[in-house]
C-alpha cells in the first residue's frame, strides 16, 4: 500500500498539474479541488441563489404593490376630477337655465341636462369597466410572469442539483478524471443556466408584451367611449341651439 | 258813442277773444289726442320710445344666442376634458417597478455560474 503511494505520488510529480486532479486516490476517490470544494460550494451557491430569490420575490410583491397603489391613487385623482367637472358643468347649466325665458326654452335647458348627464354617466361607467379589465388583466399578466419565472428557477435549481449530485457521485466512484467530471458539470450548469435565462427572457417578454396590449386595449376603449359621449352631446346641443331658434 | 255803449262793445269783444281762445285750445287739444299733429316735444318722445322698442328686441335675442353659445363651449370645453389624459399618465406609472423584476430575475440565472466551481 506504501509502495503503490509512493509509486503514485512518483507518477503524479511527472504529470501536468490538470492531469494531477484527475487521479484517484488509493480508496478510489477523485481528488482535487473540484471535487474537494464541491460540496462547500454548492451550499455557498444555494444560499445566493436563496437571497435572490428573495430580492426577486421582494420585487415583484413591490411590483403588485405598487400596482395597487397606483391605480387606487388614480382613482381618488379621477374622482377629484369628475367632481369638479361636475361642478363646472352645473355652472354652465345654471346659465343656460338664466338663459331660457320661455317654456320650449326651459324644457330644451332641462332636457339638454339630462342628455348629457346620462350621457356623461355612461362614459365614466364605461370607463371605470375598461379600467377594471385591465386592471384585472394586469394583475394576471404579473402573475402568469411570476409563475413562469419560478417555474424556470425549479427547472435551474432541479438542474443544478442534480449536476451537483451526479459530480458528487463521480468524485465518489473514482472511475471519471476530474477534469471531465468538472467538464460535465460545467456544460449542464451552463445549460441550466441559459435555458433559465432564455424562459425568463421569454416570460419577461410576455409580460411586458401584455402590458403594451392591455394598455393600448384600455386607452381604445377610453378613446371609443369618449366619441360615443361627444355625438350624444353634439345632438343634444343641436337639439338645444334649435330651441333657442339656433342653427 | 256814447260810453255806455263803447263799455258794451270792450266787454263783446273781450267775450270773443275769450270764446277764440278757448275754441282754438280745444281744437289742438283734440288734434293731439287724435294723433294728427304732433307737438314738438312728444314726437320726439315717440321716436325714442319706438326707437328704444324695436332695438330692444334684437339686443335681447343677440344676448341670448351670445350666452347660449358660450354657456354651451364653455361646458363644451369641460366635457371635452376626459378621462384619457389623466389615464395615460397613470398606465405610465404602472410600469415603474417592473424594472425591478427583471433585474432580479436576471440576477437569479447568475446564482449558478460554472465558473464559481
Amino acid at each position: 500500500m506504501l509502495v503503490a503511494s509512493v509509486l503514485l505520488t512518483g507518477v503524479a510529480n511527472l504529470m501536468p498539474l490538470s492531469s494531477v486532479s484527475a487521479l484517484a486516490d488509493a480508496k478510489g476517490v477523485s481528488t482535487g479541488p473540484f471535487c474537494t470544494n464541491l460540496q462547500t460550494k454548492a451550499t455557498s451557491q444555494d444560499n445566493r441563489l436563496t437571497t435572490l430569490e428573495t430580492e426577486l420575490s421582494a420585487a415583484q410583491t413591490k411590483r403588485s404593490s405598487n400596482l395597487q397603489t397606483n391605480w387606487s391613487g388614480y382613482a381618488t385623482k379621477l374622482s377629484g376630477l369628475q367632481s369638479q367637472w361636475k361642478t363646472d358643468r352645473d355652472t354652465e347649466y345654471t346659465k343656460l337655465s338664466s338663459l331660457a325665458t320661455t317654456s320650449a326654452e326651459k324644457t330644451a335647458v332641462s332636457t339638454f341636462e339630462t342628455t348629457v348627464n346620462v350621457a356623461i354617466s355612461t362614459r365614466e361607467s364605461a370607463n371605470a369597466s375598461a379600467r377594471t379589465a385591465y386592471q384585472s388583466a394586469m394583475t394576471a399578466a404579473a402573475q402568469t410572469e411570476a409563475t413562469s419565472i419560478n417555474a424556470a428557477e425549479s427547472t435551474l435549481q432541479a438542474a443544478v442539483s442534480g449536476a451537483v449530485s451526479t459530480a458528487e457521485a463521480s468524485c465518489q466512484a473514482g472511475t471519471t478524471s476530474v477534469s471531465t467530471i468538472q467538464s460535465t458539470f460545467t456544460t449542464t450548469l451552463t445549460s441550466a443556466r441559459q435555458t433559465f435565462q432564455t424562459s425568463v427572457a421569454s416570460a419577461r417578454a410576455a409580460y411586458q408584451s401584455s402590458v403594451k396590449s392591455l394598455q393600448s386595449t384600455e386607452q381604445s376603449a377610453i378613446s371609443t367611449n369618449d366619441a360615443t359621449f361627444q355625438s350624444a352631446l353634439s345632438s343634444a346641443t343641436s337639439a338645444l341651439k334649435s330651441a333657442f331658434g339656433q342653427s | 258813442m256814447s260810453r255806455a255803449e263803447q263799455g258794451f262793445s270792450h266787454v263783446i269783444l273781450l267775450v270773443a277773444v275769450v270764446l277764440l281762445a278757448v275754441a282754438t285750445s280745444g281744437y289742438v287739444v283734440y288734434l293731439h289726442q287724435h294723433d294728427k299733429v304732433a307737438p314738438a316735444n312728444m314726437a320726439s318722445t315717440t321716436t325714442s320710445s319706438k326707437s328704444s322698442t324695436m332695438l330692444s328686441i334684437p339686443t335681447n335675442t343677440s344676448n341670448t344666442a351670445s350666452g347660449v353659445t358660450t354657456a354651451l363651449n364653455s361646458l363644451a370645453n369641460s366635457l371635452n376634458t376626459s378621462e384619457a389624459s389623466a389615464n395615460v399618465q397613470a398606465n405610465a406609472s404602472d410600469q415603474s417597478s417592473d424594472a425591478n423584476v427583471g433585474t432580479a430575475a436576471t440576477n437569479l440565472g447568475g446564482a449558478y455560474d460554472a465558473g464559481n466551481y
